[in-house]
């Protein structure tokens, strides 16, 4: 057999499906998805198996790491629903009229608390937002950042936050 | 349950969420109001709710950092009784009678999921039919929209909605890799095609996902072919595009470096060489991450590339073997041939010719099962360098006038010419000044015979000179070499 030669020249892909499944049960558990969640998962990963089969040369390993990157893609997308319904509440609890005093200033110092750990530009960054109300555009005007990158800054900054009150979901580092 | 016994830690809210409230919490998933108090809660430092959202994470990817980095105090600091054992926590969550936590625990066992895998692969089934048909119709299309004109292929497709598939966008952007080095204006234009088509696919039928993976592709090609038709500026919006399609695709990591290895390509092509850099690092650091050796030896292998282009083989040298760890044969064969063929010739140019001589085999494999008598005939004569600097120079030699053979038959006269000085050096070495003089003789007639730039004639007819008067020193021949090199490929 040449190097152009596929090793899985003879196979279907229902073969290769058949042989990998106990494989890609295994993924699926490991990353704790819900079945309903993981019919999505699976759909999609056979799919682009499908489409990209030509191309595949290991179609087993290419499934399972395929599907293990989708799962940890689910996850993602679940961190960032949490990150967000964060970032709501935070802006809606921190900045209520009428909350009782005593109860607000407990809020604050709660809130001044965990920023305490967190480095100084995200410190102020997150003041900026949450007491002070501040827009994404008037925290870049106030720190100097480009208006194009206040976003990513600011999740970042958020996800640090995050990280210091839920202990979830922030071991694996973002591509980009 | 009194706060102090769950833990010790003494939270301004009256009640610790309920461990479902905070799952769906994790999940994003917690109705508005609930979810302030649960925020309220971990704001004000409950440790052990802290911990206790971790029991909702998958292990893979949790981050196993200490607790109470929040501030808040530890459990065990407090000294008031340990936090629940896992175990503890997870029966916590299953006995709750919660939906989620139900189906959690219900797959506990993998075989939850084999009802799913069923109905997966039926469906599958079907799709398989249908993409093997329209595969089989994008090959005919490919073949048959190639040979027409720009404008022709366009009313053709815009015509057609059964080319609106999948296999029809991959055969156009195969024909425009194909036509990049030959046609840059076609290749545009078909990457262009491609993109059409990609833009009007049905969503629901191949996968939104998927459908943007391949979206950004096609731009990501549209990118590279106006790349090499020095469009730099175009390029580079084509390249921003395919990334907005990134974010919107399946996160495969290899979609993602491939875009990125093309945006270092046009870096260093405009000589940004530290953007470049920058790039390829990232590219080699998530490939790492998520184990994608093809991945990482191809962003290697260009950052050997833009080495040789800034002058520093060593480095270069040092980046294809790296590379080539990283490269699986069986799976990108010709990304290995690239790689093993340039760390040859780095490690001839650097004076390592036993090294190079130690590579020599499995390149001649590479270059034998992947076809191309050109550049078979290449590497030979990188093979007859090899062995000039082993001193061996009756093979070198022979293999050499093999290659002048080779390169004649095709009328290739700048290879022919520059053969003919690296054998001609070899003769000189050895003073067989006929032979330089009878090798300068017969090269003349084959370049005055093509339409070769003066300057390359002129520096030619140097050697001619120096060979006729039995002058043609090694030093010389390897100037003269050197520059005609440089006339042909003046970026060299």
């Amino acid at each position: 057999m040449t190097v152009l030669e596929r090793s899985t020249a003879t196979d279907s892909i229902a073969d290769v499906l058949v042989r990998a499944r106990p494989a890609l049960e295994r993924v699926l558990a490991s990353y704790d998805v819900l079945p309903e969640d993981a019919e999505d998962l699976l759909q999609d990963t056979y799919l682009t198996l499908l489409y990209k089969w030509e191309k595949v040369q290991c179609p087993e390993a290419w499934l399972i790491g395929t599907l293990r990157k989708k799962c940890i893609m689910h996850w993602r997308r679940v961190r960032k629903r949490m990150m967000d319904s964060m970032d709501e509440v935070l802006l809606e609890i921190l900045s209520e009229p009428e909350r009782p005093t005593q109860d607000r200033q407990d809020l604050k110092r709660d809130f001044e608390r965990v920023l305490g750990n967190l480095p100084d530009r995200c410190q102020r960054l997150l003041r900026l937002r949450y007491i002070l109300g501040y827009g994404p555009g008037e925290v870049a005007v106030e720190m100097g950042y480009q208006p194009s990158s206040i976003r990513k800054i600011t999740s970042r900054c958020l996800a640090n936050l995050t990280r210091e009150l839920v202990a979830v979901g922030f071991l694996e580092v973002d591509d980009e | 349950m009194s706060e102090r016994s769950r833990g010790g830690f003494m939270p301004r809210t009256e009640e610790h969420p309920r461990s479902t409230d905070l799952g769906r919490f994790v999940r994003g998933e917690l109705p508005r109001e609930t979810a302030r108090e649960v925020v309220r809660h971990l704001l004000a430092g409950c440790a052990e709710c802290r911990r206790a959202t971790g029991a909702w994470w998958p292990r893979e990817l949790t981050a196993s950092e200490p607790l109470g980095r929040a501030g808040a105090p530890r459990p065990e600091a407090a000294g008031d009784g340990a936090p629940p054992s896992e175990p503890a926590e997870m029966g916590r969550r299953r006995g709750s009678g919660d939906p989620v936590v139900v189906a959690l625990a219900a797959h506990a066992s993998a075989a939850a999921y084999r009802p799913m895998f069923d109905r997966v692969a039926r469906s599958l089934a079907a799709r398989e039919r249908l993409f093997a048909a329209e595969r089989l119709a994008a090959r005919e299309l490919r073949a048959e929209l190639a040979p027409l004109p720009a404008e022709e292929r366009r009313q053709r497709v815009a015509g057609s909605p059964e080319l609106l598939t999948w296999p029809m966008v991959e055969a156009l952007l195969d024909e425009s890799r194909e036509r990049g080095f030959t046609d840059a204006a076609d290749a545009i234009d078909l990457a262009h095609l491609a993109i059409e088509i990609a833009d009007r696919l049905d969503e629901e039928r191949y996968s939104a996902a998927a459908v943007y993976d391949l979206r950004a592709r096609a731009w990501s090609h549209l990118g590279n072919a106006l790349r090499i038709g020095s469009r730099f500026r175009e390029a580079q919006e084509a390249l921003d595009a395919a990334r907005e399609h990134l974010e919107r695709g399946s996160g495969d990591v290899a979609e993602r470096c491939r875009v990125l290895t093309l945006q270092a390509t046009l870096y260093g092509d405009q000589r940004r060489f530290e953007e470049a850099y920058g790039l390829l690092e990232r590219v080699v650091r998530a490939a790492r991450r998520v184990e994608e050796g093809n991945i990482e030896g191809g962003a290697l292998l260009r950052m050997a590339r833009l080495a040789q282009l800034e002058g520093e083989p060593e480095r270069a040298a040092d980046l294809f073997a790296r590379s080539l760890d990283r490269i699986e044969p069986h799976e990108e064969p010709r990304q290995m041939l690239v790689a093993s063929h340039n760390l040859v010739h780095l490690l001839v140019d650097l004076g390592r010719p036993r090294e190079a001589l130690e590579r020599l085999d499995s390149v001649r494999s590479l270059h034998q099962s992947l076809g191309g008598r050109l550049d078979l005939l290449r590497f030979r004569w990188l093979e007859a360098r090899v062995f000039e600097e082993l001193g061996w120079l009756g093979k070198a030699i022979e293999v050499l006038t093999e290659v002048r053979e080779g390169f004649l038959e095709d009328g290739l006269a700048f290879d022919v010419a520059l053969a003919s000085l690296d054998l001609a050096t070899i003769h000189s070495r050895l003073d067989r000044h006929a032979e330089v003089r009878r090798l300068a003789e017969e090269t003349l007639p084959i370049f005055q015979s093509r339409e070769v730039h003066r300057e390359a004639l002129a520096t030619f007819l140097v050697f001619l000179d120096a060979a006729r008067r039995d002058r043609a020193s090694v030093s010389l021949i390897r100037e003269v070499a050197g520059k005609l090199r440089r006339a042909i490929h003046p970026t060299r």
